[in-house]
C-alpha cells in the first residue's frame, strides 16, 4: 500500500523511492562535484541544483543516482519526455472508486516531502512550461504549488535536486530563468581507458578479458574520433556477442577464437550501425602495435 | 617528538622554520621570520651537490629555472625553482642581504614518495604557523612511516646544523615540516657526518618554457606572479590566497566582457563561489585549488569563461624572449605519457600533487601577441557561411515561435454551453470538478505570416562619455535566394582575433528580412532618420522591408510607441517577445559571429572557429 500524507486537509499518495542496480565506477572527482553542489553549511545556506551534461550513455543518471545513495536518502527518478506536463511533475488527479479524485504525488514531490533526492532524467526533453512549475522549488522559496490539489508544499531540508541533460539538438530550449536555477552544470566526458575497463568489467562480470579488451579498444578509438558510441553501447555489444558465442559454440563446435571477430562485428552492426561494424573490423584486423 | 607540543621552534642559536614546499603561506612565513630573527646564516634543505645551479637559478628570479640531472638508473630528476617556495624565498632574502647560505641535506637517490596528507596551507594564515605545526605534529600522520633514508637525511641535517650552531651565529633553518620531528630528535645527540655523495656530475640549469610554466607550477602561476609583484612592493606577507582568486575571477570577467560582451552576473558569481567552496571542503581543503576553481567557473558560467580564468590564472608574466640558458619544456602530459619515466625532485614532498586534465578547450595561439590583429586589413570582409546557416535557421525558429506564442495567448477556455469549440479542456474541468461543469477551449490561430525578425541583445545606450560598445553598423545582402538580407550593429571587426584574418565579433542587435537583395544600407538611409537609437532603426527597417503582415521583435524592452505607430501606418503588426523567454545559451551562440578578411579565408577558417 502506497504511503499517504495529508497536507492542508488534502490526502496525497506518495510515489515509492527507486531502488535500481546502478553503480558508478571510476571518475570519483565527478561524484565529489555533485556532492559539492548539494552541500549546505548551516541553515542559511541553500543547496545548488546541478545539471549533469554529457553525451548519451556516459552515465549521467548513474552518477546522479550514485551520489544520491551516498547521501543515504531515498532517491526518486523521474523520466522526462516531450509530453511531460506540469501536473505530471507535481500532483496528478486520478479518478478512483466511486468517481472520487485521488491525488498522486510525482516522484519529485514525493522527494520534496520525504527529504529525498529527485533526479529528473533527460530534463532537456521537457518543455519550458513544465519546468516553470518547478521554478519556486529551485530557488530560495523551496516550495512547489499544486493548482489541481490546491496545496503548497514546503521542501524538507534534506531535499536535493539534480537533472541530467543530453548534449544533442533534439531538445527544448530552456529560458534564462530556468537555466539560472539549474546550476552548476557538471560536464561528464568519456572515461579514460583504465576507467572504461573497470566499468565494462563491473557490468560484465561473466565476460572474459579478451572480449572486454576488444570492446574497450573499439570504444577508446570511437571516443578519440569523436564518435558518439558510449560505454553503454559497448556493454550491449559484449552482451550480444557473448550470447552468440555461447549459442554458436555449442551448435557448431567451432573454436571460439575463430568465431569472435565475426560475432563482434555482427554485434556492432546490430546494436549500432554499419560504421561501427567497419570500425570494429578495422581494429580486429590491425596489428597489435597499431592499436 | 610526535604527539608532543613544541614549545618553541628554536634550538640553541638555530631557528627552525618548517615549511611545506612550494606553498605561498610558508614562503610568507619565511619572510616574516627572516625579518624577525635577522639570521647571520641561512640553512636550507637542499643537498650541497646542487648548490651552484640552485643559487644561479635563484639569482635569476623572477625568471623560472629548472635544475635537472640524470640518476644512475637513467631516471631524469627535475627540480623547478618557484618563487612561492619557502626555501627559495630564504635563499633570495639571504642573497639580497649578503647572508651566507648553507645546503645541509643529503644527496639521495631513489627516495620513495611521501603520501602523507597535510592540512591545507591556508590554515597558516588563519591560525598562525606555530599552531599549524603543533597540530600536525600531534596528528597520526606526523608519526607515519619513517624510512631508513629519512633517518640518514635527518642525521645529515642535524650534523650540519650542530656545526653551524657551534659557531654561535644565528642560524635560520628552512626545511620540510615532515622532517621537523626527526631533525629535532637527532640534533639533541652529537652527530657524526653520514657518508654520502658530495659531488654530482651533469647537473643542468635550464630556463622553463612559457608553456610549461602554465602547466607545472605547484601554485597557480597567477598567484606566484602576484606574490612576486607584492614582494617587490614589500607587501608579500599580506597577500591572501582567497583574495587573489577573487581578483583572478574578476579579471576573467572583464576579459569576458571584452571578448564576448557578456557580463558575469551576481547570481553566476554566487554559484561559482559556493560551488568552489563546497568542492574544496569535500576535498579536505579550505580554499579551492586551480582545477576546482576552473570546474566551478565552467559549472557556473560556461567553457569560454573557464578558458578566460585558465588563461589569466596560468599566466606567469616574467618570461624571457632570449633566455641566457637552454630552454626546457616540461608538460603535465609528458610526465604521464612520455616513454621516459620522469619524476619530480623527490625532496619536494607536496600535498597530493596530482595532474588532472585542464577542463578547458585548447585554442590556437599567435606566434607573437597582436600578430593577427595587425594583419587584419578589413577591406573585403565576408561572413563565415556555417554561421549564416545557423542564424538563418534561428530566424526561422523565431518566426515559428512567435506565431505559436501569440496563438497560445489567443486560446480561450470557457464553460460548455452550446458548442464543444475546439474540444474539452480536461485540466480546467478536473480543477473545477466540484462545480460539475465541463470546460471547453477555443483556439484562435493568428493569421498572416512573418516577414522580418529583429533581435536586440543590448540596446547599446551610449555611456557617460558617449562611448558605444557596439559601434560597427553594417548591412549585408543575402548571397543566394535562401538567405535573408541582414542589418546589424556589433563590436568592430579586427578587435578580437581568433586566427589569421578571422575576427570574432558580438552582435548588439540584428535584423533579418526575406526575400533577399532588397535592402539599401539602413544605417545611411535617411528614411529611417527619425529613429532615436539603433534598436529603433533596425525595427523601422524591419517594418518597412517586411512583405508580410508581422514583424517579430525580440528584446528586453517592448518596442517604442514611435515604432508601433510606424507599423500601424504601414499596416503591419509587431509581435513582441521578451528575450528572457529564450535559452541564454542559444542566444549566446547567436550573438557571436566571425568576420573573415576576404573570401580566401573561408577555406581555412574552420580550423580556428
Amino acid at each position: 500500500m502506497a504511503e499517504t500524507v495529508t497536507l492542508d486537509g488534502v490526502e496525497i499518495h506518495l510515489a515509492a523511492p527507486d531502488d535500481v542496480p546502478l553503480r558508478w565506477v571510476g571518475q570519483p572527482e565527478l561524484v565529489t562535484q555533485v556532492l559539492a553542489a548539494w552541500l549546505v553549511l548551516g541553515e542559511e545556506d541553500l543547496p545548488l541544483n546541478p545539471r549533469l551534461i554529457g553525451k548519451p550513455g556516459v552515465g549521467k543518471t548513474t552518477l546522479a543516482y550514485h551520489a544520491g545513495r551516498i547521501l543515504q536518502r531515498p532517491v526518486y527518478l523521474f523520466q522526462a519526455t516531450m509530453d511531460t506536463r506540469p501536473e505530471d511533475l507535481v500532483i496528478t488527479p486520478v479518478i478512483a472508486e466511486q468517481g472520487r479524485i485521488r491525488y498522486m504525488a510525482s516522484p519529485v514531490v514525493s522527494a520534496v516531502i520525504k527529504g529525498g533526492v529527485a533526479i529528473i532524467d533527460e530534463g532537456n526533453r521537457m518543455s519550458e512550461k513544465s519546468w516553470a512549475s518547478l521554478a519556486p522549488l529551485l530557488d530560495a522559496r523551496r516550495y512547489v504549488e499544486s493548482i489541481v490539489a490546491g496545496v503548497k508544499i514546503k521542501a524538507h531540508p534534506d531535499f536535493r535536486f539534480c537533472t541530467t541533460m543530453n548534449e544533442d539538438a533534439s531538445t527544448f530550449e530552456l529560458p534564462e530563468y530556468i537555466h539560472s536555477r539549474l546550476q552548476p552544470q557538471i560536464y561528464i566526458d568519456f572515461p579514460d581507458r583504465d576507467e572504461e575497463r573497470r566499468i565494462l568489467k563491473s557490468n560484465l562480470p561473466f565476460s572474459d578479458d579478451e572480449v572486454i579488451e576488444y570492446v574497450l579498444t573499439f570504444l577508446q578509438a570511437a571516443h578519440e574520433g569523436d564518435e558518439r558510441y558510449s560505454v553503454r553501447d559497448g556493454i550491449n555489444i559484449a552482451r550480444y556477442a557473448l550470447k552468440r558465442l555461447a549459442a554458436d559454440g555449442k551448435q557448431l563446435g567451432t573454436e571460439r577464437s575463430e568465431l569472435l571477430p565475426a560475432v563482434l562485428g555482427e554485434a556492432a552492426a546490430m546494436i549500432l550501425d554499419v560504421n561501427a561494424a567497419r570500425l570494429f573490423s578495422e581494429l580486429l584486423h590491425a596489428e597489435p602495435e597499431d592499436l | 617528538m610526535p604527539n608532543q607540543r613544541i614549545s618553541s621552534l628554536d634550538w640553541g642559536s638555530i631557528r627552525f622554520v618548517p615549511i611545506l614546499h612550494n606553498l605561498l603561506e610558508f614562503a610568507q612565513e619565511v619572510r616574516r621570520q627572516f625579518r624577525e630573527f635577522r639570521p647571520e646564516v641561512v640553512a636550507v634543505e637542499y643537498p650541497e651537490t646542487l648548490m651552484e645551479p640552485i643559487l644561479r637559478g635563484v639569482a635569476r628570479m623572477p625568471l623560472l629555472s629548472v635544475v635537472s640531472y640524470e640518476e644512475e638508473d637513467g631516471v631524469l630528476t627535475y627540480l623547478v625553482l618557484e618563487p612561492t617556495d619557502g626555501q627559495v624565498e630564504a635563499l633570495r632574502l639571504a642573497l639580497a642581504e649578503g647572508v651566507p647560505v648553507h645546503f645541509v641535506d643529503r644527496d639521495t637517490a631513489d627516495y620513495p614518495y611521501d603520501f602523507r596528507v597535510f592540512p591545507d596551507s591556508y590554515a597558516v594564515r588563519r591560525i598562525g604557523h606555530q599552531a599549524y605545526c603543533d597540530a600536525w605534529l600531534r596528528s597520526d600522520a606526523a608519526a607515519g612511516a619513517v624510512v631508513q633514508e629519512d633517518l640518514l637525511r635527518e642525521k645529515t641535517m642535524a650534523y650540519h646544523l650542530q656545526r653551524l650552531s657551534a659557531e654561535g651565529r644565528r642560524v635560520l633553518f628552512v626545511g620540510g615540516l615532515a622532517h621537523l620531528a626527526g631533525v629535532r630528535r637527532e640534533i639533541e645527540a652529537p652527530q657524526a657526518r653520514v657518508i654520502g655523495r658530495t659531488h654530482r656530475d651533469g647537473v643542468m640549469l635550464a630556463h622553463l618554457h612559457r608553456d610549461s610554466s602554465r602547466e607545472i607550477l605547484s601554485e597557480t602561476p597567477f598567484l606566484a606572479a602576484q606574490y612576486e609583484a607584492a614582494r617587490s612592493g614589500g607587501e608579500a606577507e599580506g597577500l591572501d590566497r582567497l583574495e587573489v582568486q577573487a581578483r583572478m575571477v574578476r579579471l576573467a570577467g572583464e576579459r569576458q566582457w571584452q571578448h564576448a560582451r557578456e557580463r558575469l552576473s551576481v547570481q553566476q558569481l554566487r554559484v561559482l563561489n559556493r560551488f568552489a567552496r563546497n568542492y574544496a571542503l569535500l576535498s579536505a581543503r579550505l580554499v579551492p585549488n586551480f582545477y576546482q576553481l576552473l570546474v566551478a567557473a565552467r559549472g557556473a558560467v560556461d567553457d569560454n569563461f573557464a578558458y578566460e580564468v585558465w588563461e589569466i590564472g596560468s599566466d606567469y608574466p616574467w618570461q624571457s624572449e632570449q633566455p641566457d640558458l637552454p630552454v626546457l619544456r616540461l608538460s603535465g602530459e609528458d610526465l604521464f605519457l612520455d616513454q621516459k619515466r620522469i619524476r619530480f625532485h623527490r625532496r619536494l614532498k607536496q600535498m597530493r600533487r596530482r595532474l588532472v586534465p585542464v577542463p578547458v578547450r585548447r585554442r590556437a595561439r599567435e606566434a607573437a601577441p597582436g600578430e593577427w590583429r595587425r594583419s587584419f586589413r578589413g577591406e573585403a570582409i565576408c561572413s563565415y557561411p556555417p554561421e549564416d546557416l545557423v542564424i538563418e535557421g534561428y530566424g526561422q525558429y523565431l518566426k515559428k515561435k512567435a506565431l505559436e506564442v501569440k496563438t497560445e495567448e489567443n486560446v480561450r477556455i470557457e464553460p460548455f454551453t452550446g458548442s464543444m469549440q475546439d474540444g474539452l479542456d480536461v485540466r480546467e474541468t478536473v480543477r473545477r470538478w466540484a462545480t460539475g461543469r465541463v470546460y471547453v477551449r477555443e483556439e484562435r490561430p493568428l493569421r498572416g505570416r512573418v516577414g522580418s525578425v529583429v533581435v536586440i541583445f543590448d540596446p547599446d545606450e551610449p555611456g557617460g562619455e558617449g562611448k558605444e560598445a557596439y559601434p560597427w553598423c553594417v548591412t549585408w545582402l543575402g548571397e543566394h535566394d535562401q538567405e535573408s538580407d541582414m542589418a546589424f550593429y556589433s563590436t568592430p571587426a579586427g578587435e578580437v582575433m581568433k586566427g589569421p584574418g578571422i575576427s570574432l565579433c558580438q552582435h548588439g542587435g540584428f535584423m533579418l528580412t526575406y526575400p533577399p537583395m532588397r535592402v539599401f544600407d539602413i544605417w545611411k538611409d535617411p528614411f529611417f532618420g527619425q529613429a532615436r537609437n539603433k534598436p529603433e532603426r533596425l525595427l523601422m527597417a524591419a517594418i518597412d522591408y517586411s512583405l508580410e503582415q508581422h514583424v517579430v521583435y525580440v528584446a528586453a524592452e517592448p518596442p517604442s510607441g514611435r515604432c508601433r505607430s510606424v507599423a500601424a501606418r504601414l499596416g503591419k503588426t509587431i509581435l513582441y517577445l521578451p528575450i528572457g523567454i529564450f535559452s541564454a545559451e542559444t542566444l549566446r551562440k547567436m550573438r557571436s559571429f566571425h568576420v573573415l578578411d576576404g573570401h580566401p579565408v573561408r577555406r581555412y577558417a574552420h580550423r580556428y572557429v
